[in-house]
């Protein structure tokens, strides 16, 4: 990892990204279903973690015990990261589904709709995490969630405290949101205010799927690229331009 | 009258608060400030009132999981409890709160819900934590065309307990809402990341004047807000009892020992009379010395040691103290070893000491729990009553 930029772990997409996520960002990961975004996030994390980059999960679609065997399939050393102090979970979604046992590395929140117990807990969370690591990594999947138990002005809100919160404690940023759910208005809302897209999509006529990078400064290529997710693994197969876009 | 029970904030209200009238703990959404409307609500509670408790972002008996973490058992007083539910009808659950709110999007329904509360208690509190979820789920406009609704309901209760979070609002908002009764604005204290928490009253219509306080906190489990001191440092000269002090003084304490003498720094928590804090300790030969003055950073109080039984180390008492002293900084004196029959009286000792005008000196026996928490509770009167500046109410 550079001082800079934070490998993402997908080949073709740190040449496309000429290196990787730039460190200290907010990004947006964007796309429909079932197309391999979480699945990124999941490898991203993974790769930050392999080089002892710590990382926090806020997570509202999924308990964390699920999120933990999701990344130990990934990576059978995930919970050696976890013993060695390098994640922590923030879990607004264990609670709802009546879920009582504690675990030492979670903050429980009993609904997502709280956003400030979110945010006090994603403190809590920095606190543990950061000790003397100059960066780290935020995930909070998703805001789709969020969106639909609550509203959009909320949300904003929310993302926009999150942000600078989060860029101020040194932190890389990571949102997940669902395409094709919200209305455009509030999908701009959002990608206004991010420093880059990745943005996943599915052609309905040929059943490809491609993604494509939008800000982030310096990239190779902002056009869409094929990619293929198949049997656990994402990796970009198309052909992108050489040569660096502005 | 009313009171919210919480330490400091009851006393910087003037001692109690008028009936109707509406405290709200206006926090950064980094900080909490939820734990001031449940501390007050339950305090009340045991003072024999009865309350609406409104719940907005998790099903009342999930309030009632959080109360009991404080230690707060809610199911105690179930009967002077009303519930207003805003939360399970959003997620299909079933709801046995004395008032549900059927559409919780729904301003109108969620105020009409909270009157009818209010108008079913005998002169009862109302908490509301936060606030700022009715922006949150109804909208920034609807929740200002009903704001001076709810300023009637909350005219009705023996005193309205509110919280809201200082999301980036308009401005608008953030103005009206400042129009209540008192506001208690609640911070952090950031560097990366919040590592501190404090409160200051920035207005009570009732006071002639506002003290300009900032009292640092911290929430605790069980317990709730406390006072928190980040650090008190006592020093002493060599054998005066400090080690022995903090240990007795404290919940937990650590030191550092060699050939029965103290070798490093004393450390201990301690948690008592609604106050929180770090007490260290300084080493008390002269080969530390140097140490002092970087030990003393960032103390906000100090207990000196005194050895009754040793005049001879008197002055080294005095010499101590003015290498880690700063003009105003909150200072004790103790005559430790008080129970020993060779020990100089309290009033010998000041005399022999020449202490400057203002700075007090106790008796104390360092093994004594009692003693060791009546100077404790001495030192932290002067800490936390140490005013910033007095400044008259707008």
């Amino acid at each position: 990892m550079s001082d800079r930029k934070l490998i993402t772990g997908i080949e073709g997409l740190d040449s496309i990204l000429i290196g990787g996520i730039p460190a200290r960002t907010v990004s947006l990961i964007y796309g429909p279903p079932f197309v391999g975004k979480e699945h990124f996030v999941r490898v991203f994390a993974i790769e930050c973690l392999r080089h002892g980059i710590p990382a926090v999960f806020v997570i509202m679609d999924v308990p964390s015990t699920q999120l933990r065997e999701e990344m130990t399939a990934i990576d059978k050393n995930y919970k050696t990261y976890e013993k060695n102090g390098l994640v922590r979970y923030v879990d607004a979604y264990s609670m709802s589904i009546g879920v009582t046992e504690k675990d030492k590395y979670v903050e429980y929140i009993p609904s997502a709709i709280d956003l400030a117990a979110i945010n006090l807990a994603l403190n809590r969370a920095q606190q543990a995490v950061m000790g003397k690591h100059t960066h780290h990594l935020i995930v909070l999947d998703s805001l789709t969630t969020l969106l639909a138990n609550t509203n959009s002005p909320t949300v904003f809100r929310f993302t926009q405290v999150m942000k600078g919160r989060c860029k101020m404690a040194g932190a890389t940023t990571v949102f997940t949101m669902g395409s094709g759910i919200h209305p455009d208005s509030d999908v701009q809302l959002f990608r206004g205010i991010m420093d880059g897209v990745i943005e996943f999509k599915e052609d309905q006529r040929d059943a490809k799927t491609y993604l494509k990078v939008q800000g982030f400064g310096d990239t190779r290529s902002r056009n869409w690229v094929e990619y293929n997710y198949e049997k656990g693994r994402l990796e970009v197969t198309g052909a992108f331009d050489i040569g660096r876009i502005k | 009258m009313a009171r919210t029970s919480i330490i400091l904030v009851d006393e910087m209200l003037g001692g109690s608060v008028p009936e109707g009238s509406s405290v709200l703990f206006l926090g950064e959404p980094t900080v909490e400030s939820e734990i001031f409307v449940y501390q007050a609500f339950y305090k009340n509670l045991e003072m024999g009132n009865e309350g609406v408790l409104v719940a907005l972002s998790k099903p009342p008996q999930y309030m009632m999981r959080e109360f009991e973490e404080y230690g707060w058992p809610l199911e105690e007083y179930r009967e002077k409890i009303v519930f207003v539910d805003n939360y399970s009808m959003l997620i299909g659950l079933p709801s046995d709160a004395e008032f549900v709110v059927k559409n919780p999007n729904d301003i109108n329904e969620v105020i009409d819900a909270i009157e009818g509360a209010v108008n079913s208690t005998n002169n009862g509190l109302l908490g509301i934590a936060s606030l700022s979820m009715l922006i949150d789920s109804c909208g920034e406009k609807k929740f200002l065309e009903n704001l001076d609704r709810l300023k009637r309901i909350f005219k009705k209760t023996k005193m309205a307990v509110l919280s809201f979070v200082l999301w980036p609002y308009e401005e608008e908002t953030i103005k009206r809402i400042n129009d209540l009764d008192c506001v208690i604005d609640v911070k952090g204290i950031e560097q990366r990341v919040v590592f501190g928490e404090y409160f200051k009253v920035s207005k009570a219509k009732w006071l002639d004047r506002i003290e300009k306080r900032s009292v640092m906190f911290k929430a605790i489990k069980p317990g709730g807000v406390r006072a928190y001191i980040p650090k008190i440092l006592v020093t002493g000269p060599f054998h005066s009892g400090k080690s022995t002090f903090i240990h007795t003084l404290s919940t937990r304490a650590v030191s550092v020992d060699r050939l029965g003498t103290t070798i490093a720094l004393d450390h201990g928590h301690v948690d008592h009379a609604g106050v929180s804090t770090d007490i260290f300790g300084t080493p008390g030969q002269e080969r530390f010395d140097p140490l002092l003055k970087t030990l003393s950073i960032n103390a906000i109080g100090i207990v000196v040691l005194v050895d009754s039984t040793r005049p001879e180390t008197f002055e080294r008492s005095k010499e101590m103290w003015q290498a880690v002293w700063k003009t105003g900084l909150p200072v004790i004196f103790l005559a430790n070893k008080q129970d020993e029959p060779d020990a100089k009286s309290v009033d010998e000792i000041k005399k022999m000491l020449r202490l400057p005008e203002g700075i007090g000196i106790l008796p104390c026996v360092a093994k004594d729990k009692q003693k060791v928490l009546k100077a404790f509770e001495e030192l932290v009167g002067l800490i936390l009553h140490k005013k910033e500046e007095v400044t008259e109410d707008e």
